[in-house]
């Protein structure tokens, strides 16, 4: 039997991945990319915690959560397209009309 | 033998995690993520979480990562390499150890698993009673969401005069 | 198996269905092309108005006690009347606001009043909840239709970029968000705030450091929802870039649902462990206040500057938060509730002044405007009043009511430096003030024929003065005491 700190821990460590990558990377689709990565995360600690409390609302909550991340997706995907369309790029960097 | 399993697609899921985040190319960022997604949805069958592990590989690996995909082939992102800032790395480096540092804590559950007897298993028969009694609420509010999403996309996307 | 289908209660939900029903509506009439794509703006405030008055209808139904409906997913009580009536005055507000502004502009008439009327559906699920899936859902619900708005305009890469920039941060802190509320889940194993609340103060958790972690990592995802200070770096730009009715609408809105989540965690599920978790949020009020006047000082452009001052007032709501008593959670729903008219008047007059494509929206445009328009110079002078809170405006008694919780519960140091800032903050308010009143004017034209917008004014100030002059009446009639 796997122990439950176990799981925990990757889910720790995809999601600590994740944080860095939000925080390091340039590229408007990698920094979503590292997003889903956190999201998926924060799954697998709720579908970890339904098991260990043996009741199923974390589970039904990951289902949630992942009707919201396919939807923030779409929008997501549409706002860089469009960014792209307009600017030719998608660094974060260079989206400086405002002051960031 | 479970250990075992679990170990082996734990090390994937990581390493492809990291090298989601490493590469420069787009592309070989989508495809280490759809790995990370498969291992994932092999750990959740571990946890007993049938549906959602198909649903993982459906909804993430399959329309998610598709749509990624797409985008990256049709922006052609290729020879777009930023160079990226050292300053940055050392932001990055800091979060990773906060992160970490304010994470130990889990290590304080001994807790075990419930048997699996003990608990109704994630099947799509036991979500799917649950989904449509208690959380029928919610679910209405997914189909909002999904409405605002799908009128976002043509919002942004479509040619306008 | 037999499947049990759980009770459910129409009336309850009605003023989030009207809403939802009439926000797919006014969607579906772009379809219809012709004479009817123009009226998207009567079905819009059609809706609005219905819903309000079942918002009505359920106050004076459910005051007494507390009453959920669709298993305990959907509550009714004072706390969700009261901020149902916000987010609905705050929507009516906006959609006169908007009017002349989205036909000048040629933006899709339809998906914006859509989006508006849909993103303020999501914000009554956040406040008339105790179940965290609903919050979650509903913040997501608000927040994506939210992205849309602010990058609404989308032949303009300004707009575009606020829509990534706050896209960007607000699903990374809606991933904050989701880890806290599963760490929450494995303290306690519920989903429901009620539950959840009785487990902890009967016995503590069986994990209480991952009890903790979860706490930071709430705060950490509301921080940036609501715009508190280590996490507020989003809002200037997504304010300045948005739209100005859009800004004047998420400014309250999206600020007004952030709280009253934050208030159903913090208050009624955590409130037996407060001296866990009061300090930090202590910090970081000091931080939102005194980092909200500081950098509102140097602003140049109207619409920054009053994103500072929306930093400064998430911090003003904090205290409210800290304080925890039956008072306080009143407070915050006057407070929030007298915000609604006095920043959506000033964003009106900034929609007003800035003109086509808001090219006047600096500080200094508004020189000299006493000389060429009184009325909306006036107008003005008594929505920064109220937002510096100078009596006998509505914005001085929402934080007299905050600091009087605050005083009652024990914490006067905050107290005091609460009071410190928002005399400091009267500085950067008054600037602008004199600008209009004792400069000669510039050249700046301004084109004031827009009735629906005026009307909007008239109200914002009405409600400015009068909730200022009828404090405690107003305070009985939101909650019935």
């Amino acid at each position: 039997m796997v122990p439950v700190s176990l799981y925990l821990f990757l889910s720790v460590v995809l999601f600590s991945v994740g944080v860095v990558g939000v925080l390091t990377r340039k590229n408007a689709i990698i920094i979503f990319m590292s997003i889903e990565l956190m999201l998926n995360a924060v799954n697998l600690s709720l579908i970890t915690f339904s098991r260990m409390h043996g009741n199923l609302d974390g589970q039904l909550l990951v289902f949630f959560v992942m009707t919201v991340a396919a939807a923030e997706v779409a929008v997501g995907l549409a706002i860089i397209i469009a960014i792209f369309k307009k600017k030719d790029t998608v660094n974060v960097d260079e989206m400086n009309l405002m002051k960031w | 033998m479970e250990l075992a399993i679990f170990i082996v697609l734990a090390v994937l899921a990581i390493s492809s995690a990291v090298v989601v985040i490493t590469q420069k190319s787009p592309v070989y960022s989508v495809l280490a993520l759809v790995s990370t997604f498969f291992a994932l949805a092999g750990i959740y069958v571990l946890l007993n979480a049938y549906f959602l592990a198909m649903i993982q590989i459906a909804v993430y690996a399959g329309a998610i990562m598709v749509l990624f995909l797409f985008v990256v082939m049709l922006l052609n992102l290729k020879e777009q390499y930023y160079v990226e800032n050292p300053k940055k790395i050392i932001g990055g480096v800091l979060g990773l150890a906060f992160v970490f540092a304010l994470l130990f804590p889990i290590f304080e559950i001994e807790k075990n698993l419930v048997p699996e007897s003990q608990m109704p298993v994630g099947d799509a028969y036991n979500i799917g009673i649950r989904l449509f009694t208690d959380y029928v609420f919610p679910f209405e509010i997914a189909s909002i969401i999904l409405l605002i999403a799908t009128v976002g996309a043509i919002v942004f996307t479509k040619k306008h005069s | 198996m037999e499947i049990k289908i759980p009770d459910i209660n129409w009336l309850m939900a009605s003023p989030i269905v009207i809403l939802s029903i009439f926000g797919m509506l006014t969607l579906i009439f772009g379809i219809a092309k012709g004479r009817h794509t123009k009226k998207a703006v009567f079905v819009a405030l059609l809706g609005t108005l219905l819903a309000l008055v079942s918002n009505f209808i359920c106050l004076f139904e459910f005051w007494q006690k507390t009453n959920s409906t669709f298993s305990e997913m959907l509550t009714s009580d004072y706390i969700s009347t009261g901020f149902n009536f916000i987010f609905l005055t705050v929507t009516l507000l906006s959609i006169f606001v908007s009017h002349k502004y989205v036909q000048d502009e040629n933006l899709p008439e339809n998906e914006y009043y859509g989006m508006m009327l849909l993103s303020a559906a999501g914000m009554m699920l956040m406040a008339s909840t105790t179940n965290l899936v609903v919050v979650f859902t509903g913040l997501e619900v608000m927040s994506i239709a939210l992205y849309i708005l602010a990058g609404i305009k989308r032949n303009e890469l300004k707009s575009l970029e606020a829509a990534l920039k706050y896209f960007l941060l607000g699903a990374f802190a809606s991933g904050f968000f989701l880890y806290g509320i599963s760490m929450l889940y494995g303290a306690t194993g519920t989903l429901d705030l009620k539950i959840m609340a009785e487990i902890v103060s009967k016995n503590g958790t069986e994990f209480p450091m991952i009890l903790m972690v979860g706490i930071t990592f709430l705060i950490v995802g509301f921080g940036f929802k609501v715009a508190l200070a280590p996490f507020h770096v989003w809002t200037p730009d997504v304010y300045e870039g948005a739209s100005s009715p859009v800004t004047g609408f998420m400014s309250v809105g999206a600020k007004a649902a952030g709280f009253a989540a934050f208030m159903r965690v913090f208050d009624v599920a955590l409130i037996s462990i407060k001296t866990d978790w009061i300090d930090v949020l202590a910090v970081l009020a000091i931080l939102t206040m005194v980092i909200g006047n500081i950098l509102a000082l140097q602003q140049t452009n109207f619409k920054r500057l009053l994103a500072y001052s929306s930093i400064t007032h998430a911090g003003y709501l904090l205290l409210g938060i800290i304080a925890g008593n039956e008072l306080s959670s009143q407070a915050i729903m006057f407070y929030l509730f007298s915000y609604a008219f006095m920043n959506i008047g000033a964003f009106a007059i900034i929609t007003l002044v800035g003109n086509k494509n808001e090219q006047f929206v600096n500080v200094t445009d508004f020189t000299g405007l006493a000389k060429k328009k009184p009325l909306l110079a006036f107008l003005l002078t008594i929505f920064l009043f109220s937002l510096a809170g100078i009596p006998p405006m509505a914005g001085f008694f929402g934080k007299y009511f905050i600091f009087s919780a605050l005083i009652k519960s024990g914490a006067t140091n905050l107290a005091i430096i609460g009071v410190l800032n928002a005399v400091v903050g009267v500085y950067y308010y008054l600037s602008p003030i004199v600008l209009v009143w004792m400069k000669e004017p510039n050249e700046v034209e301004i084109n004031d024929t827009n009735p629906m917008l005026k009307f909007a004014l008239i109200i914002s100030a009405l409600g400015t003065i009068l909730i200022g002059i009828f404090p405690s009446q107003v305070m009985s009639f939101l909650f019935q005491i």
